[in-house]
């Protein structure tokens, strides 16, 4: 039986996270060649948002999609989400003027757990290629919490390192790593991690985020060592409430949308994870576990 | 019926919809989690009573642009999937494996053409399905909607269907509508066509705009209506369905949240319900939640089995 996720609030309503709140776009910022930040005014959102949920970003007239948020400021309720230009709704989103505007739903999802103590050690952060926005989000609550926080960022090049003086600027320690070796050491973000790793290996715990067989490698590796791990996964989902099941993982019906899009890593077992995923109309599909590891 | 290891049995809670028997009236609705096995299967271990797949037609679907989904004051939702699927070749492997851990599972299927439905229909009886639920009622593809809302070419469909599918019981799904003396042509021409059981009713023909842009709120610019706002509505449509004499049985569907509103279904005539929206609202334990909620029902009214309610609507007329 599927266990009840609640709120802080109590349990999940239907109020909650369905209806948009419209409003113009504030600022627009190039991140890096292929990213750009978007950053709107949303008290309800920037109150209750967590490092690692997400939102349903409504571009009117051409279509809904979940996008993490990467960071959110309570003066001016401010939320912010960093896209990718990578298909006909994201390029859309990359056409957009200051002052167009966008709908908002959310925060939806469970994001990422910290340690309550601090005590316990430095967090490690390991972000991939486009997984940075939640991770740059969670540094700065963890860093304000009184977190150590070392992060390992993998990019295919030196331009595309997504939030790299973000991270340089709250995070203890910063381990780059590139696939054209342009910038840090030559390699994935898991190869920066596992440097950290090395060096010390007294984390209180690990959270990832970027392509799944970067997440799949990494899960793999840190048996090894062993640190709690929670992961954030990217699905196809429909209606991001958790109604539809397109973004079902297992047996037990989690779906990432409301039961993630963080998972424990033990929570995976005997899920899609590192193995399958489903396109728009369902289809369930083997997911190409080389794809993150080579690239990023 | 299968038994379920995770739910205890409550012999009072079994129904019978035709030849079908079902472990309590509760069935969860098509095109809720039902994209993956896993939500057939879970759905089920929280004590459905069966469950309807999502519906398949024969080539893939991606569906409407987002938004897709979107709440209404008051608890009501209005969607807009526009019934994405792979085709029924690529989702069978999803039914398979829910049918496998013996989830009593409902194929709910989509045609172009009776032709198609028939095809469709018969890949789902030969995976394993208890019956069929034919989708002729979704009100975001015209298409569906108008052939839903025409007595003849439902029974068209049913008559093409029940020829492909040995015996498996086909169920119908009615167009949401309160048009009731259409819907009782419609199930009656369906029920003379041979299907073994009415469920009514989709989702409403409905409109919402977002004012500060001035454009609808779903990406396919209507969508269909759900929730608690519905359920008067189809508990007219099942009462005037029941009264207009079939001999098959209804399924009730609309906004079903407690073991009290499947009370009120069954008042008014149906066998058993269908629940969609209440995953949303009350999670995916609404199943576990609504069981208990009906045998306490059936304890606090000193009733041995809740199929005796069915119908059992007191009549009081109704003033001119």
């Amino acid at each position: 039986m599927i266990q009840e996720r609640k709120t802080k609030k109590g349990p999940i309503s239907l109020k909650h996270g369905l209806r948009h709140i419209v409003g113009p776009i504030l600022q627009i910022r190039e991140e890096t060649p292929r990213t750009k930040t978007f950053t709107l005014s949303v008290p309800d959102i920037a109150r209750t948002a967590s490092p690692g949920q997400f939102l349903m970003v409504w571009i009117p007239g051409i279509d809904e999609i979940p996008m993490s948020i990467s960071a959110t400021k309570n003066s001016g309720g401010i939320v912010e989400f960093t896209a990718a230009n990578v298909g006909e709704a994201t390029s859309a989103l990359h056409a957009m003027k200051e002052g167009d505007q966008l709908g908002l739903r959310g925060p939806l999802g469970h994001g990422f757990t910290l340690p309550r103590s601090v005590d316990k050690g430095p967090l490690l952060f390991v972000a991939g290629g486009c997984g940075s926005p939640p991770l740059a989000y969670a540094t700065d609550i963890a860093v304000r919490k009184g977190h150590e926080v070392h992060v390992a960022l993998g990019a295919s090049s030196r331009p595309e390192l997504l939030f790299r003086h973000r991270f340089e600027e709250k995070a203890q320690k910063v381990i780059i790593a590139t696939d054209d070796g342009s910038d840090g050491i030559q390699g994935t973000s898991v190869d920066a991690a596992t440097f950290l790793l090395d060096i010390d290996t007294k984390y209180a715990a690990c959270f990832a985020c970027g392509p799944e067989g970067m997440l799949f490698h990494l899960a793999e590796l840190i048996v090894k060592y062993p640190i709690p791990l929670q992961v954030s996964l990217e699905r196809y989902m429909k209606c991001g409430v958790g109604l539809c099941g397109h973004c079902i993982i297992n047996d037990q019906g989690a779906r990432v949308c409301l039961e993630g899009p963080v998972f424990n890593i033990e929570s995976l077992k005997d899920s899609d994870f590192g193995r399958l995923k489903r396109d728009s109309t369902g289809k369930h599909l083997p997911l190409d576990t080389t794809d993150g590891s080579s690239t990023r | 019926m299968t038994s379920n290891s995770e739910v205890e049995t409550d012999p009072r809670l079994q129904v019978k919809i035709g030849s079908v028997e079902l472990e309590n009236p509760t069935i969860l609705a098509s095109g809720v989690l039902g994209v993956a096995s896993g939500g057939l299967i879970s759905a089920w271990k929280d004590g459905a009573g069966a469950v309807v797949t999502k519906t398949v037609g024969l080539k893939p679907r991606v569906g409407h642009p987002g938004p897709r989904i979107v709440g209404l004051h008051g608890d009501s939702l209005m969607n807009a999937m526009g019934i994405p699927n792979p085709g029924i070749g690529e989702y069978l492997p999803e039914i398979k494996a829910a049918v496998k851990q013996g989830v009593p599972v409902i194929g709910s299927a989509l045609g172009s053409t009776p032709k198609e439905f028939a095809t469709v229909a018969s890949k789902l009886v030969r995976s394993g399905v208890l019956a069929v639920e034919l989708n002729v009622s979704c009100p975001h593809v015209d298409s569906l909607y108008l052939l839903g809302m025409d007595p003849d070419s439902v029974a068209d469909v049913v008559t093409q269907v029940v020829g492909k599918t040995k015996g498996v019981p086909i169920w119908i799904k009615l167009p949401g509508s309160t048009d009731y003396p259409r819907l009782v042509q419609v199930a009656q021409a369906a029920e003379s066509a041979g299907v073994a059981a009415i469920v009514a009713l989709n989702t409403l023909p409905a409109l919402a705009i977002d004012t500060e842009t001035q454009t609808p709120l779903l990406g396919a610019g209507i969508g269909g209506l759900s929730g608690p706002a519905i359920k008067p509505i189809a508990v007219r449509a099942v009462s005037e369905l029941y009264k207009a004499g079939l001999k098959i049985p209804i399924i009730g569907v609309g906004g079903i949240l407690t073991g009290d509103d499947v009370i009120e279904y069954l008042l008014a005539g149906a066998t058993a319900v269908e629940i969609g929206t209440g995953v949303l609202i009350r999670e995916s334990t609404i199943f576990s939640k609504t069981r208990k909620e009906m045998a306490d029902y059936l304890t606090r009214h000193e009733i041995q089995h809740i199929s005796e309610l069915t119908g059992c609507m007191k009549d009081v007329g109704v003033n001119p």
